[in-house]
């Protein structure tokens, strides 16, 4: 056993085919680009929950690739997304994240739109060619919308397979948890982290990184035989756990009893742990009392836009809120034991693939979809180099 | 003393406990019933949210958990200006400006949180503890976070 050299370290790892990724996946220009036409202009990705659009008009503004959109619920009940660009000159037409806007408003020239995204307005509108420049020419540029379980997505691929297709029974586990009582979202944070979106995601695919989180190696990683964990790789790229796994809240000082004190979600035990991860960057990951969901969006190679939401019982006591939202905190949340050691640790591995000194991740982990196989990094690296056109391992 | 130069008193030997992350300062500070909160306001989702709360005993166990963590290397410095002091029957209510600075291991610094204090500052056996914090953030983007309390 010894250091490796120059040319040890620069070489590809002697693991099967799919089992490796290079660092410039991470970092390369070009990689980005294709990630951005190839993945993030025609996959399905969750933008917010239906929650968060309770009342017609109510809309939720978003980036996806550094362009702004908005997913607005119309008078008729649809949730339908639009570019939040102004047909005209192309200003930002609602700046606020979320709001309510029965009639939206360009502050620049008063052009008007719907929640339809039909142009209402234009002032003055005899000073334009008729034929070319109208209200009934000057629409919003929409984007294909779909909920399911709740969950909302967009696709900006007007030819994509629908949404359904697309996930296949990849949240079939989360069914009866996203579906059995309204939910409601009561934690959002969003944070710029530099790294790419992938060492992001890979935080949710990666169970082996469990020795990293001192309240995992004292909760989880003994709570069930490693053999006896069942994980699951779906078409598309999608993966996670293939039923509850297990955790022991009693092994970390300040988490005993959690569970006890207010009703598990329908369908879970309250020491149930469960999560899906669905391509290219959405995690839902549940710990029996509460669900978190996050979602990455790549603002550059190494920028990335993290998103994660907390969701609870709609309608609850506050005091089962309360209790509801001290389990999200405990783990999760800008304050939460696990969330800032996952960011750290994308975050360091950014900074060795930046540079070049890193090369190589390895995801070479088999242990037949149980414990801690490497499994779902696969089968999102199988996906991605689908899409991609790349090699993960040489782009 | 004035009550003003009272609380900012013992509102900046808070602050200078928790940067020399010395806990047991930081605690000996604060009444048994102490509630200790972090707020701010959500604009996504047009509501107050809660990032994190604990009484003496969750904040004992914080402490004691943090150096099995892995936290954001380098150090805080958290600068609070005491604003208003407002006596009442029971104690201070004091509002206090805060500005958090994050110096990296490299000596950099820069900011990493603004926001409020809102503190109820109460006098047991002729001694002024801090009974109820509530940290106010406007800062809502913390980059990677961190585990201890501002």
């Amino acid at each position: 056993m010894s250091a490796r050299t120059s040319d040890n370290w620069t070489a590809k790892p002697d693991v099967p085919s799919g089992h490796a990724v290079s660092g410039r996946v991470y970092t390369d220009a070009d990689v980005y680009a294709a990630e951005v036409d190839t993945i993030f202009s025609s996959a399905w990705r969750f933008v917010c929950h239906d929650s968060e659009l309770p009342d017609a008009f109510d809309y939720r503004a978003f980036d996806h690739c550094g362009k702004s959109l908005f997913a607005i619920r119309g008078g008729d009940g649809a949730v339908r997304t639009f570019f939040n660009v102004c047909s005209h000159r192309g200003a930002q037409l609602l700046s606020e994240p979320a709001g309510n806007a029965a009639h939206i408003t360009c502050f620049y020239h008063r052009w008007t739109y719907d929640s339809r995204g039909a142009c209402t307005g234009i002032p003055r509108p005899a000073g334009y060619p008729e034929d070319i420049v109208s209200k009934d020419t000057m629409g919003l540029r929409v984007v294909r919308t779909a909920t399911l379980h709740g969950l909302v997505f967009i696709c900006l691929d007007d030819g994509a397979a629908p949404l359904e297709t697309f996930i296949g029974p990849a949240l079939d586990q989360f069914v009866e948890m996203l579906s059995g009582v309204p939910l409601e979202v009561f934690h959002f944070n969003r944070a710029v982290l530099d790294c790419n979106w992938k060492a992001w995601h890979e935080t949710n695919m990666d169970l082996y990184h469990e020795f990293m989180h001192v309240v995992l190696r004292k909760t989880q990683v003994n709570a069930m035989p490693m053999e006896d964990r069942k994980l699951v790789t779906f078409a598309n790229g999608h993966g996670g756990s293939g039923g509850a796994l297990k955790a022991k809240y009693d092994g970390y000082a300040g988490f005993s009893g959690r569970g006890a004190d207010v009703p598990p979600l329908p369908g879970v035990g309250p020491a149930d742990f469960r999560f899906i991860n669905l391509f290219p960057s959405t995690a839902i990951i549940s710990r029996g009392t509460v669900i978190r969901i996050d979602t990455a969006m790549p603002l550059g190679p190494d920028k990335t836009i993290l998103e994660m939401r907390g969701l609870g019982v709609k309608g609850e006591s506050e005091e089962h809120r309360r209790v509801r939202r001290r389990h999200h905190n405990q783990y999760w949340g800008p304050f939460g034991r696990n969330v800032p050691e996952d960011m750290i640790a994308a975050e360091s591995c950014a900074d060795s693939f930046r540079a070049g000194a890193g090369r190589y991740q390895i995801i070479a982990r088999d242990e037949n979809l149980t414990g801690q196989d490497d499994a779902i990094l696969r089968a999102f690296y199988a996906e991605w180099a689908a899409r991609t056109g790349c090699d993960p391992s040489d782009p | 003393m004035s009550n003003h130069d009272t609380m900012r008193q013992l509102i900046g030997q808070g602050c200078l406990a928790l940067d020399d992350a010395d806990f047991d300062g930081f605690l000996a500070l604060c009444t048994e019933d102490i509630g200790y909160r972090i707020e701010v306001w959500s604009p996504e989702l047009c509501q107050n949210m809660i990032w994190l709360e604990h009484d003496k005993e969750g904040l004992r166990a914080l402490f004691d958990a943090l150096p099995e963590h892995l936290t954001r290397p380098g150090r805080l410095a958290r600068h609070a200006n005491v604003m208003t002091v407002t006596e009442n029957e029971t104690g201070f209510d004091c509002v206090s400006t805060l500005a958090v600075y994050h110096t990296d291991v490299d000596g950099r610094s820069q900011v990493l949180a603004i926001g409020r204090y809102r503190d109820r500052i109460v006098k047991r056996d002729s001694t002024l503890l801090l009974a109820d914090r509530t940290v106010v953030l406007e800062t809502r983007d913390l980059g990677v976070g961190l585990h201890v309390p501002l």
